[in-house]
């Protein structure tokens, strides 16, 4: 009988009986990758937090060229465009959900810019969507501002000059912003949850029972299932890192290096987590349960996926801090964005040392009975 | 026929009956309909935030001026822009910023004061972290915005614009975030319980193998379908109650429109729920199958319904794929009924095109589930 | 079929005399005492039972045993240590067979390997042998899930068998698997036994105890009684005898209610009566006397008692026995003429390519109880769902209570009544929910539901209880219930799938009591069992294999048709003679009975032929004598002979 506190061959021969079941089941195989990548170019592709191509509709009462050349400018982006509402009423494309605001140009508007008399122009912003609202508001007042100066009717307006420059992302394409944080939710939610089904399954279809029977330890265990679903996760990984570069144009930034030991460090604690909370639950059907509600959810929200996290109202913003993806995530801007110094942003890998340590000795001990419970 | 109709009817009610108890008892399925609609609806609410606010500055000073010293304190004067930092040379400034300490940094030239003084613009370079297009490109607005006024109000400012803008914000005019979050995720968590709970309760009976018992008794196909899906209606009616419950009460939404015609229009989301929980339920072998493959519609679904990200920034293909999307009536349905307050004379396409899937999901699925029964 | 292959046990270190010596052992789930101060010792080398229905504390005591659970009082010592201690030297072979069904079959094998360190060059001599005694080595890389049932239970033995422990635990190792893998499962655990491996086995099934050297028999959480069968049977100081006569009913009645004092115990079954009694040829005297004052003709023949008896009398011993209630049945009394109620001719089914049901007849009459019978796979599954008209027929005719087609239509549904195997009630409702439901579903008149609810419960002794939620009730109970539920709405034709599955004797003898009287008052039965020698009870049966009726007519019939006779030989070394036989004859011939071979004598010199080959392997022959088919013998032998034919 080996007396060792830690059997590597029995580690080992759980990896790759697990590897084997994994295969054969197309449904897990598909979750595992055919799913992640339908996950990234959704989020890649649909996910546009940009506003543009906002409705507007106007209503004008003046005449005069003045006005239809405000309105023109107006529209000379794309983030506003002309709705095809032809009304009196301003209120009702928005009752309607035919345009997101109206702005009404009173009559007399030529006649009163040229004589130096104020004109005021009325916008009715529907503020169901703050963010669009806000965008709006600041697009009208831009616009205004921009339309006295180019029309000299507000000489040496020009105080402060800004030359805007942006780093990083010139052309603002918004994939930069998500696809990494794509590919870290992506790597979050399915390896938890491949490892969080094989582990309750056991429990469910009582194969468990032989594994109690043998003097196999509850470290051994969950140490094999890691070993096996980490493989699985970083397989994961570079499918969807491949796919990030080939179609989203993706490309290293900052050191690889970096990236990679915190790609390990993240799929582990992701696998940890599903390894956790299949061995709290039941079934299958509450380990998915848990790591969708929990897991899935606080990930999306509080890890900075979407919104910045500096955004999030405090308590919750203290949740923040121990969600793993959080930390991935900023390693991942960081590689594929930014390109900060080398291992300067020392306090990701030990951020996510700490949480693998934590899930693993709590799923460890969740399982150290090795016995029915009774 | 009297006799016959009464037994009929008790036929059907025993089958009912029998429904109700077992969902009930499922503490597992009744959480289901509880916790991740109030967990999710809280989360949302309070985590999502879209707010450009607190942005990390610093300011490269060459000018160190008295007016050089105005600008810096009227830039930051405002809950947009905070002073984190300074740097004393643009390389320095750089270094900042790609190492993500800052958000963005201004730097004010060594003859700023003079140039002012001089009536000349004066140049400002501002570097704006591009990570995050979107929040770039709002910040890129507002910097414009305030460098206008301070230029003014610096200035002292002599002349009025002849152009004012007056926004008015409808709807929500405190501009509070959640009100538009919470229509969008109550309906995403209505219809996703909703998949859920109905694909578990149809499929159990195909698990634990009392489906050939029961097909053994008189009961008809169309009465064994009527007592699964009567009793999921009532319950996830209560779900959207107690959502309801939650956005008035905690997020003081408003209900401006009509009570009827909110439940209304639940109904056809819930029966769209139903239907396709019920498909789910046919094609899958088990329990385990029907969950996974509901990751693979969910997906798809969420993210193309306008609840998190709003459409009309979606590139053109997924925009028109989102008109497929029946959840994306329900939540622009709920949005307008809600906040807008407005009628069936407003929304009616789109309670038509909810209805239409309501009733073509249904009648597909309940056919094949009556056809497996035969 | 198989070549038996010897296995080499090193015998490193040897067992102690007892294997497990347990002491009050005590298990309580919460509030329910499971196990209640049990004694036990299993001795070395040994084949042991546990027999006992469901929930009888079987499964307990085993994973207390294997070390995967912990016990709330009393002592236990396994291979002289804790149970968690001795894991290592233990094979415990749980109930769903703990395989992993989307692996190999040498995958499973390699996984259980590494699970107790098996060293690899062992390994693979072991699993070589394992897999040549259990003929699975052309399967080596089928995945375990497309194996039958018996092949999953050979996997499951090898899996525990690889690793060389000292004990090996099997619990209900053969539940739901056919008779012929069920007996070539028992010769190989004789082998396995015969090279010093402790076996300890837990089954309801009383005809396998025949098979272990010693017995236990629990029941409620205690132990009743431990011993060889043999001194079992023979503690009841009483014999058996098997009446067979016309009018068979009334005779039993007579008997029941007039000579309580010579007979103690009146068993009806399908065509022959068991009675036992203290004093043989007296009762033999009374019965004939009867037979003579009815004017039909009696066949008595002296046998011993069965173990079902030794359970059934202990069981009676302790408690009052439930008086079953009537049934206030409120259709007429339909007499047995031979009207039939099931019909068909030359049924066949077809999935895809697979003819899974060809050319099936069977005719089922009122009032009569008929019994189908096969292993898994054979179609019986397949023909019982096509003649209550589950699925439809590809080939031939069906006609049920006299309709030919629409065998669909709600109103001959009402008819019917159907116990499905797996589960007919629903677990998460209250034994009241439950009974409603089905009162409701099959539109049983208010004023007469209470009645019939009330009748169902008392049946199953579970009056009062009406709140208890269905899946908390233990196994046997479930079945009862399951049974008055499907016959509160008065069926004119019943169809029951495995109905007494893990149900204590004493409630199995009052579940077939109630059957009987449903098919007294004209209800045709059909029943389907794996127990065959539960088909004892039916009047009529039918062997299924291969998707065809291989044998059909009464259980005496069936019996008188086996060619040659059964022969029960004792020697010593009984492995050396087992062995040396099986060699010698077809394998399906010779079998081993714990400390006898059962030998299937075709022609007269086939006893001489045995005798000369076991005489030269140096055994000895103690004692022979001819014993009477059984109804596995006569399945097994049928099957085989079928089997054969095809190969010629």
């Amino acid at each position: 009988m080996s007396a060792a506190p830690c059997d590597f061959s029995r580690i080992f021969s759980q990896a790759v009986k697990e590897l084997a079941q994994f295969r054969r089941d197309p449904i897990t195989v598909g979750l595992a990758f055919l799913l992640p990548l339908i996950a990234l170019f959704l989020y890649g592709y649909a996910t546009r937090l940009e506003v543009k191509g906002m409705t507007v509709a106007v209503i004008n009462h003046d005449q005069g060229k003045l006005s239809r050349d405000y309105i023109d400018r107006l529209f000379s982006t794309n983030q506003m465009i002309p709705s095809e509402w032809t009304g009196s009423s301003p209120i009702e494309p928005l009752d309607r959900g035919l345009a997101r605001a109206t702005v009404i140009i009173p009559p007399e508007f030529s006649r009163n810019i040229k004589a130096g008399r104020l004109s005021t122009v009325q916008a009715m912003v529907d503020a169901t969507d703050v963010n669009n609202a806000r965008v709006i508001k600041n697009g009208i007042i831009g616009t205004t501002n921009f339309f006295i100066e180019s029309e000299g009717l507000n000489k040496a307006s020009k105080i402060l000059e800004p030359h805007i420059r942006l780093w990083f992302n010139p052309g603002r394409e918004e994939s930069l912003y998500i696809v990494p944080g794509t590919v870290a939710l992506v790597l979050w939610v399915f390896p938890s949850l491949l490892a969080s089904l094989s582990l309750a399954r056991e429990k469910e279809q009582g194969t468990i029972l032989q594994l109690y029977a043998s003097s196999m330890t509850a470290f051994e265990l969950i140490a094999g299932k890691l070993l096996a679903y980490l493989t699985v996760a970083l397989c994961e990984a570079v499918v969807v890192l491949l796919a990030s570069f080939v179609f989203f144009g993706i490309r290293f930034v900052g050191s690889p290096v970096t990236f990679f030991v915190d790609l390990v460090l993240f799929a582990a604690c992701a696998v940890n987590f599903g390894l956790l909370a299949g061995s709290v639950a039941a079934n299958q059907n509450a380990a998915v349960q848990i790591v969708a509600t929990v897991g899935f959810t606080t990930t999306l929200l509080l890890s900075g996926f979407i919104y910045p996290v500096r955004n999030i109202t405090y308590p919750l913003s203290l949740i923040s801090n121990v969600v793993p993806a959080r930390y991935f995530i900023e390693s991942c801007r960081d590689s594929f964005v930014r390109g900060p110094e080398p291992f300067s942003h020392w306090y990701i890998p030990v951020a996510l040392i700490a949480g693998n340590i934590i899930l693993l000795r709590l799923s460890s001990k969740k399982m150290s009975a090795m016995q029915l419970r009774g | 026929m009297k006799p016959g109709k009464v037994i009929l009817r008790s036929r059907l009610f025993s089958l009912i009956i029998k429904e109700f108890h077992q969902i009930l008892r499922d503490k597992q399925l009744v959480s289901l309909l509880v916790v991740p609609p109030v967990l999710q609806l809280m989360l949302y609410g309070f985590a999502l935030s879209p707010e450009v606010k607190h942005m990390r500055m610093s300011v490269v000073d060459l000018s160190s001026t008295p007016f050089s010293r105005e600008l810096t304190a009227g830039v930051v004067n405002n809950d947009v822009f905070d002073l984190s930092n300074r740097a004393d040379t643009i390389s320095e400034l750089s270094k900042q910023v790609s190492q993500g300490e800052i958000d963005l940094g201004m730097v004010i030239p060594p003859d700023a004061s003079r140039l002012f003084k001089a009536g000349k613009p004066v140049p400002l370079q501002v570097l704006v972290d591009g990570v995050d297009a979107n929040t770039a490109g709002i910040a890129q607005g507002y910097v414009t915005q305030i460098l206008q006024e301070l230029g003014r109000s610096l200035k002292g400012a002599d002349r009025e614009p002849p152009i004012k803008p007056q926004v008015t914000f409808l709807y929500n005019p405190g501009l509070t975030a959640a009100w538009f979050f919470i229509p969008g995720v109550m309906a995403l968590v209505i219809v996703i319980s909703g998949t859920l709970v109905s694909s578990v309760s149809v499929i159990r009976e195909k698990d634990t193998g009392t489906l050939e018992q029961l097909l053994m008794t008189p009961a008809e196909p169309m009465e064994i379908l009527a007592a699964k899906v009567v009793p999921l209606v009532m319950l996830l009616m209560g779900s959207v109650l107690l959502c309801l419950g939650l956005a008035l009460s905690v997020f003081n939404i408003p209900l401006r429109g009509s009570f009827f015609l909110f439940m209304g229009v639940s109904i056809l989301a819930i029966f769209v729920a139903v239907s396709i929980g019920m498909a789910l339920a046919t094609f899958s072998g088990n329990q385990r199958q029907a969950l996974l493959t509901s990751f693979f519609i969910n997906l798809p679904v969420i993210q193309l319904s306008g609840a998190i990200a709003p459409i009309e920034s979606m590139p053109d293909l997924c925009r028109g794929i989102s008109y497929l999307d029946p959840l994306r009536y329900y939540v622009s349905s709920l949005r307008a009924i809600l906040l807008r307050g407005v009628g069936l004379e407003s929304i009616w396409p789109e309670v038509l095109a909810l209805a239409f899937f309501a009733v073509a999901l249904f009648t597909l699925s309940a056919s094949k589930f009556r056809k497996q029964l035969q | 079929m198989t070549d038996s292959a010897t296995i080499v046990y090193d015998s490193a270190a040897p067992s102690p005399d007892t294997v497990v010596r347990a002491k009050g052992l005590c298990k309580s789930y919460g509030a329910f005492e499971a196990v209640k101060a049990v004694d036990l010792e299993i001795r070395s080398g040994e084949i042991f039972g546990l027999i006992g229905p469901d929930g009888a504390g079987k499964t307990s005591i085993f994973h207390i045993m294997g070390g995967v659970m912990k016990w709330s009082g009393g002592d236990i010592e396994v291979l002289g240590t804790s149970p968690s201690q001795a894991r290592p030297q233990i094979g415990y072979l749980t109930q769903q067979f703990s395989l992993y069904l989307d692996l190999s079959v040498e995958e499973n094998i390699r996984y259980s390997a590494s699970l107790r360190n098996v060293r690899r060059e062992e390994y693979r001599e072991r699993t070589d042998d394992l897999l040549r005694l259990m003929d699975l080595r052309r399967f080596k890389s089928r995945l375990a899930g497309n194996l039958s049932g018996g092949m999953k239970q050979k996997l499951a033995l090898c899996c525990s068998l690889v690793a060389r422990p000292k004990l090996l635990l099997l619990d209900e190792p053969t539940t739901g698997v056919d008779p012929v893998s069920r007996r070539e499962f028992w010769d190989i655990l004789a082998t396995v036994a015969a090279e010093g491996v402790t076996i300890a086995v837990a089954t309801p099934y009383l005809d396998e105890a025949e098979r272990c050297n010693r017995i236990a028999l629990i029941y409620e959480g205690r132990i009743k009684q431990t011993g060889t069968p043999d001194e079992l049977k023979d503690s009841l100081h009483l014999e058996r005898l098997e009446v067979r006569a016309r009018r068979q009913a009334e005779l039993a009645g007579i008997l029941e209610k007039e000579s309580r004092d010579l007979i103690s115990d009146v068993q009806q079954f399908g065509d022959r009566l068991d009675i036992l009694v203290a004093d043989p040829a007296s009762a033999q005297a009374l019965v004939t006397g009867i037979g003579e004052r009815l004017g039909i003709a009696i066949d008595v023949s002296r046998q011993r008692p069965t173990l079902e008896n030794v359970f059934v009398h202990s069981l009676r011993k302790e408690g009052d026995e439930e008086q079953m209630p009537e049934f206030d049945f409120q259709r007429a009394r339909r007499e047995r003429n031979g009207e039939t109620a099931i019909v068909a001719r030359q049924m066949s089914r077809r999935f895809g390519d697979f003819w899974a049901v060809k050319g099936v007849s069977i005719d089922v009459g009122y009032g009569e109880i008929f019994g189908l019978l096969g292993a898994n796979g054979a179609g019986k599954t397949t023909t019982i769902k096509m003649l209550c008209g589950l699925i439809g027929v590809t080939r031939g005719e069906m006609e049920l209570c006299g309709q030919k087609g629409n065998l669909r239509s709600s109103s001959l549904r009402g008819r019917l009544g159907y116990m499905s195997q797996k589960f007919t009630l629903y677990d998460d409702l209250t034994v009241f929910e439950n009974m409603e439901f089905y009162c409701g579903v099959y539109g049983i008149s208010p004023d007469l539901r209470a009645r019939r609810i009330a009748w169902a419960l008392e049946s199953c002794g579970l009056a009062g209880q009406e709140s208890l939620i269905t899946g908390k009730l233990p196994g046997g109970w479930k079945q009862r219930l399951a049974f008055g539920a499907c016959v509160m709405h008065e069926p004119e034709v019943l169809f029951l799938d495995e109905p007494t599955s893990g149900v204590d004797p004493l409630a199995r003898r009052q579940l077939w009591d109630l059957i009987r009287t449903f098919a007294q008052n004209g209800t045709a039965v059909l029943v389907t069992t794996h127990f065959l020698e539960e088909a004892e009870h039916c009047h009529r049966m039918a062997f299924m294999a291969g998707g065809e009726v291989v044998a059909q007519g009464s259980p005496g019939e069936i019996k008188a048709e086996q060619p040659g006779q059964l022969i029960e030989l004792r020697a010593q070394p009984i492995q050396a003679a087992y062995l040396a036989l099986k060699d010698s004859f077809e394998s399906w011939r010779v079998s081993i009975f714990a400390d006898r071979i059962h030998l299937v004598a075709l022609a007269e010199r086939d006893l001489d032929k045995a005798s000369r080959i076991v005489t030269e392997t140096g055994a000895k022959i103690s004692s022979h004598r001819q014993i009477p088919f059984s109804l596995e013998d006569s399945f097994i032998g049928i099957v085989e002979r079928a089997q054969m034919e095809v190969v010629r």
